[in-house]
């Protein structure tokens, strides 16, 4: 007998079997039933108490974090900075360098036969 | 005899007995939906800790528009699956060390006979699995819960006509599964 026909019946009798005897045991039902308990007494009292409570959990508690998309954040946090940081902050390859002076020389030969050596100052670069 | 408005009215109240009472009553079941819905028994202990919490704290803005049942397993499913959704930073429950074995083994049950059931029982939530979240909370409810269409309606907030269709698309594909899977295992 294929699956396709089979009655409603049967798969749901099928599955039930499977999962039908699972339940929760009796110490975790205690467990349960004291965090509720503490949890009614809680929502009774004031809101700074509950607050104090909350933060002391806060700390007591333990999370979880996920790697990956912190390292993406952090990755595309790196990125940005590296593309944005360095049209704010150019540092030496930026416009905004001193001219720089740099000098021609220049040799002129005396009527003695003697020569002259002019060093004429240029500035270049700069803005 | 508890009747539902006494429940709620000594929920409110922060009362032991029925405190004690959705305990007892909606546990097991609670956690049979949740492992169906997210395939994983220490998740799905989670999310029934999740759910008595927040049935805790929200209990005064119960009106009593629905069943106090439907209310809850509404809950349960939305912890589930917003535990499925993840995130970056999740809380870990304490459970403590109290009690791993969930699996309550009925008498006369072989080791033999309890390795065939586990493996079994595996290759169901398996299947469950491999279907996407849609189809899944409906199946579980519906079979494992053994509610009513209408009942599902309540606690999925979606129409009959919705619901329906997702519990025969979802059976399909469950059925071709399972064969694929388990194959004359569930002919039985």
């Amino acid at each position: 007998m294929r699956n396709d026909d089979k009655p409603d019946k049967e798969l749901r009798c099928f599955i039930n079997n499977q999962l039908g005897n699972i339940t929760m045991t009796r110490e975790k039902k205690q467990l349960l039933k004291a965090v509720m308990l503490e949890e009614m007494r809680l929502s009774n009292q004031g809101l700074l108490q509950r607050g104090i409570v909350s933060f002391k959990r806060f700390l007591d508690t333990t999370y979880e974090i996920s790697l990956a998309p912190v390292l993406a954040f952090t990755g595309a946090v790196v990125i940005g900075f590296t593309f944005v940081g360095t049209a704010h902050f150019p540092g030496d390859h930026g416009v905004n360098n001193p001219p720089e002076t740099e000098y021609l020389q220049q040799i002129v030969t005396q009527p003695d036969g003697g020569a002259h050596v002019i060093y004429t100052p240029v500035q270049k670069g700069g803005s | 005899m508890y009747t539902e408005a006494d429940i709620v009215v000594n929920l409110k109240k922060g009362d032991e007995t029925a405190i004690n009472f959705i305990i007892e009553n909606y546990s097991d079941s609670l956690l049979r939906s949740a492992y169906g819905i997210t395939g994983d028994l220490q998740v799905a202990e989670e999310v029934v800790q999740d759910t008595f919490l927040k049935v805790c704290r929200n209990i005064n803005t119960f009106h009593g528009d629905s069943l106090l049942r439907t209310w809850v397993f509404r809950i349960m499913v939305n912890t589930a699956k917003n535990r499925m959704r993840g995130g970056w930073i999740r809380r870990v429950t304490p459970w403590g060390d109290c009690g791993e074995n969930l699996l309550q083994a009925s008498a006369g049950d072989s080791p033999e006979e309890m390795t065939i059931q586990r493996e079994n029982r595996n290759e169901v939530v398996a299947c469950l699995k491999l279907l996407s979240q849609k189809y899944r909370e409906v199946l579980v409810l519906y079979y494992i819960e053994d509610l009513k269409v209408q009942e599902i309606c309540d606690i999925l907030n979606e129409s009959q006509g919705t619901v329906k269709s997702k519990l025969s698309r979802g059976r399909e594909k469950l059925r071709a599964l399972l064969d694929e899977r388990v194959g004359g295992s569930n002919e039985k």
